[in-house]
């Protein structure tokens, strides 16, 4: 039951069919991994380099990373960090648009859409107690670290870091996220 | 007769009882039976068994109306509340929990999911039983056995009786055999043409050996026995009993052959089992015998009936029928996988394929595409009596992805003939639908599974070139890549060591199937489809292997994109990008870090050795004059080539090798100061000219030859 076309060579048929499809479709560019694909694998780096104080883990032994704001991520964050540990502890996401809602949070990650009044009244509610051992990530937020925010993620795929912030929140910084960062800011906002 | 005094005396709950539990009988319509026991019931006949209660959740039970039936069984049982009747409580109880099975079953079913159960057509199915098909491995023939009449083609729809006429009654069995016709099978044809009681096959092998059950005539009522036959000149030979370690003076139902008909599963009520028929494994020894039979344990046995073992080709997956607490009602198909030694919890087909009937004698083959089943269901489907089912398991669509574009290597300006090989992240070569690039355009195809990571190896006459590394997502429709690459020869000391791969032009493009869709080209999906058809007819022609692999994608229990991410393990499609992340803060480069969104990840070799079996790129040796370790003039020369050619490259190491000298007595010398100050003489040489302490390493050898007398070799090897 042979049909006819295929009486043709198999290989210079591939060629033919591959040129076919080159042509019929128009094509859109796309980065290899997207932005907020990107980001998600930074926040992870993140949390491998800086130290949290034993006591932070009071609630169990999950790494909490709370997404303040409208989730940029969608499920790639869930899908990138499911089954994956930072120094043996695995990750919990959390969302929520208030900061009493992500009570217990190591990590808070700040989305865009804030206006800065707002920004300032969420990192000093985060900062305002003591003991509060929190790593904050702002995502290219407008004088974020200046604010008191701890790491800013600036649109050249680096980021900003406030080490005074990280030393008030009892957090250590390796020297590997200095070494990236590409700003620093050495300054107590207050 | 019943049925005519009901006329004359329409309201004695007797006669309407009696009625009730005649109809109850029909092969062919049950369900006739519902307004006797309904009247019963409704008009409390107080001189009526509570039995009714139960005949009546039955009916209810068998039209699937699980819940009124579990009321019925339970109003039953609160009738037998004061006796002390353990079967009547255990009956009940059970149906109740297969009542239960069935809603938890049903809430399981999810749209879309389109495997479900087809009775088969006449003349496969008659009025009469038609059970224990068996399709046969390649899925050429399938044979079983019909109650029929032998020499009539007077095929009756059943739901015209509910009890055959006696003129159309049948006393012949006979197993039949039907050669498949594209999607239909061929009128069937008897195979022994003998009286029997009953007869039936239970395993076929490439139509020339069968296993079978037989009651003959002279067999005590119901007690048959499993023989074996084969075919010789076109013809079954008489069949032969299998030795009493299978078929006991109890009974036996079910038998089949797995592991190359080494081990045989069978059903039996013999002693010693957890209750009821259980199923039993034998080895075969030698030509005849079979090993004492093995109980297979009370994940699959239970106190109720487990009969007609069927085991999958891949001698692993077990189907067989039970009454016990896994079913809906009567006997369903359950399934059961072996783990190492021992064997998963049995699951129940579920309510697509099982009905509150029985359901028995599975068989499948071994793509799972088809499989069939008989079952004395009666909904309006039936032909009548046991039908025969057939089960088709839609292809599962996989996605591929389209890889193409251009792979190029240019060479004194002329193109250079390249292939390429594909691994993924877990190291497994791809072969099939990998096309080498057209030698003149560069243009090169390959289809691949999306949502993993692979490497394309370049290769030039066996030499591995550069390793380009690529990332599908999950959903890539089309993936286009466009390399081109630079090839130049290294000469150093006038002698070419090997060849310096420069990549040129980097592009690639993304086309996602959700893209496609957003264009509303629906156009595409079906020029895709013809595209995979096309390469599966290529395969077909030119390798079967590949067209084996390609239809075990179908399989989602051999999908890899399905299992790929086993439980309790990252989603390996990141895993790149997190170890590129990791790496630029190790190694403290913010490019890496910046460029994530540009083409990444080439691990190109920089430098190709010309040969693999050499380790070394270049050797030189080094002679001083007797007790010198001064380096010549002509000696630094060569030394300046050597340190600039390895400076810039990072993938390099230098040896620096002396060989070792024997004294009188044949026994190893220490190195002497002099060789150490040759060497120190020539690493500090290099130093000075830049290159790197941690690629320059000093090497012992044994001495080979009188060349090696008073020298030191310097071999450049590639990391």
């Amino acid at each position: 039951m042979k049909k006819s076309f295929l009486n043709i060579s198999p290989l210079q048929l591939v060629p033919v069919i591959a040129v076919l499809f080159i042509l019929v479709f128009q094509q859109e560019s796309r980065a290899q991994f997207d932005e907020y694909e990107r980001k998600a694998g930074i926040i992870n780096t993140f949390a491998k380099y800086v130290n949290w104080p034993s006591k932070a883990f009071m609630e169990g032994d999950k790494l909490v990373l709370g997404i303040l704001g409208d989730d940029p991520f969608g499920d790639v964050i869930d899908n990138m960090f499911r089954n994956r540990y930072v120094n043996g502890r695995a990750w919990e996401i959390r969302r929520a648009k208030t900061i009493r809602e992500l009570k217990g949070s190591h990590i808070v990650f700040m989305a865009q859409g804030f206006k800065e009044e707002e920004v300032k009244t969420f990192l000093q509610e985060i900062y305002s107690r003591n003991n509060s051992f929190v790593l904050t990530i702002g995502d290219n937020i407008p004088n974020f670290c200046k604010n008191g925010g701890i790491i800013n993620l600036t649109p050249n795929g680096l980021y900003t870091l406030n080490i005074v912030s990280a030393n008030k929140a009892q957090l250590t910084i390796d020297v590997k996220l200095l070494n990236l960062a590409s700003d620093i800011i050495p300054y107590d906002p207050n | 007769m019943y049925e005519k005094i009901a006329v004359k005396d329409i309201t004695s709950c007797s006669i309407k009882y009696k009625i009730g539990i005649c109809i109850y009988q029909s092969p062919f319509s049950k369900a006739g039976a519902e307004p006797y026991f309904k009247y019963l019931i409704e008009h409390s006949c107080s001189d009526i068994p509570a039995e009714k209660y139960y005949y009546y959740a039955r009916l209810l039970h068998y039209k699937e109306n699980y819940i009124e039936a579990i009321n019925y069984y339970n109003e039953y049982l609160e009738a037998y509340e004061q006796a002390v009747e353990q079967s009547v409580f255990k009956d009940a109880r059970l149906r109740i929990e297969q009542c239960e099975n069935a809603i938890n079953l049903s809430k399981k079913v999810t749209t879309g999911n389109t495997t479900s159960s087809q009775v088969m057509e006449i003349p496969i199915n008659t009025s009469y039983d038609e059970k224990s098909p068996i399709i046969s491995k390649l899925d050429n023939f399938l044979i079983f056995s019909s109650k029929r009449q032998r020499d009539s083609f007077n095929y009756v729809y059943g739901d015209q009786y509910r009890f055959l006429p006696e003129k159309l009654q049948s006393n012949d069995d006979d197993i039949y055999l039907s050669y498949r016709k594209g999607i239909q099978f061929h009128h069937p044809y008897p195979q022994f043409n003998e009286d029997f009681r009953d007869i039936y096959p239970l395993y076929i092998q490439d139509g020339a050996y069968m296993l079978l059950y037989i009651e003959y005539l002279t067999d005590p009522v119901g007690k048959g026995n499993i023989y074996e036959t084969k075919v010789k000149k076109g013809r079954w030979l008489k069949p032969k009993k299998l030795n009493d370690k299978i078929n006991s003076e109890h009974n036996e139902k079910g038998a089949f052959l797995a592991n190359n008909g080494t081990t045989i599963y069978f059903s039996s009520d013999r002693p010693g089992g957890q209750g009821g028929y259980d199923l039993y494994k034998s080895i075969k020894i030698g030509k005849d015998d079979w090993s004492k039979p093995i109980n297979l344990g009370p994940t699959i046995n239970s106190e109720y009936d487990e009969i007609y073992p069927f085991v999958h080709n891949d001698n692993k997956t077990l189907y067989y029928s039970t009454n016990g607490t896994l079913s809906i009602g009567d006997f369903d198909l359950v399934t059961s996988v072996k783990e190492g030694a021992t064997w998963s919890t049995p699951q129940n087909l579920g309510v697509t394929i099982n009905s509150p009937y029985d359901e028995l004698q599975f068989s499948q083959i071994p793509s799972k595409r088809y499989s069939y089943f008989s079952s004395n269901r009666q909904n309006k489907d039936a032909i009548g009596g046991f039908d025969i089912y057939s089960i088709f398991k839609p292809v599962h669509k996989m996605k591929r992805a389209i890889v193409t574009g251009n792979i190029e290597v240019e060479k004194n300006g002329q193109k250079i003939p390249i292939s390429l090989t594909v691994k993924d992240q877990d190291n497994i070569t791809y072969k099939k639908y990998v096309y080498d690039p057209d030698p003149s355009t560069g243009k090169f195809f390959m289809i691949l599974l999306p949502g993993k990571n692979y490497t394309i190896t370049v290769t030039h006459n066996e030499l591995e070139l550069y390793n380009i590394k690529i990332d599908l997502p999950k959903d890539t429709y089309r993936y286009q890549l466009i390399k081109t690459f630079k090839m130049k020869d290294i000469v150093v000391l006038n002698k070419t060591v090997g060849y310096d791969i420069i990549p040129e032009e980097s592009q690639f493009e993304v086309t996602t199937f959700d893209q496609i869709k957003d264009k509303k080209e629906d156009i595409a999906d079906a020029r895709y489809d013809a595209l995979l058809m096309l390469m599966d007819m290529i395969v077909d022609r030119t390798d079967k292997d590949g067209l084996a692999s390609l239809n075990a994608l179908d399989d989602p229990a051999l999908d890899p994109v399905i299992s790929q991410q086993a439980k309790g393990s990252p989603d390996p499609y990141y895993t790149p990008l997190l170890d590129l992340i990791e790496r630029a803060f190790n190694e403290a480069n913010p490019d890496l870090l910046t460029s994530l969104d540009s083409m990444r990840g080439d691990t190109g070799d920089k430098v190709v050795r010309l040969s693999k079996e050499n380790n070394s790129i270049l050797d030189q040796r080094y002679y001083f004059v007797e007790n010198e370790f001064d380096i010549s003039r002509e000696d630094q020369k060569t030394l300046n080539d050597i340190a600039s050619f390895i400076k810039p490259r990072s993938d390099l190491r230098l040896e620096i090798i002396h060989f070792s000298q024997e004294n009188e007595n044949h026994e190893i010398k220490e190195t002497d100061t002099l060789t150490q100050m040759r060497i120190n003489s020539i690493n500090n040489y290099l130093a000075s000219k830049g290159v790197e302490q941690w690629k320059v390493k000093v090497v012992e050898k044994p001495k080979m030859s009188s060349d090696d007398t008073g020298c030191l070799k310097l071999s450049i090897i590639i990391k």
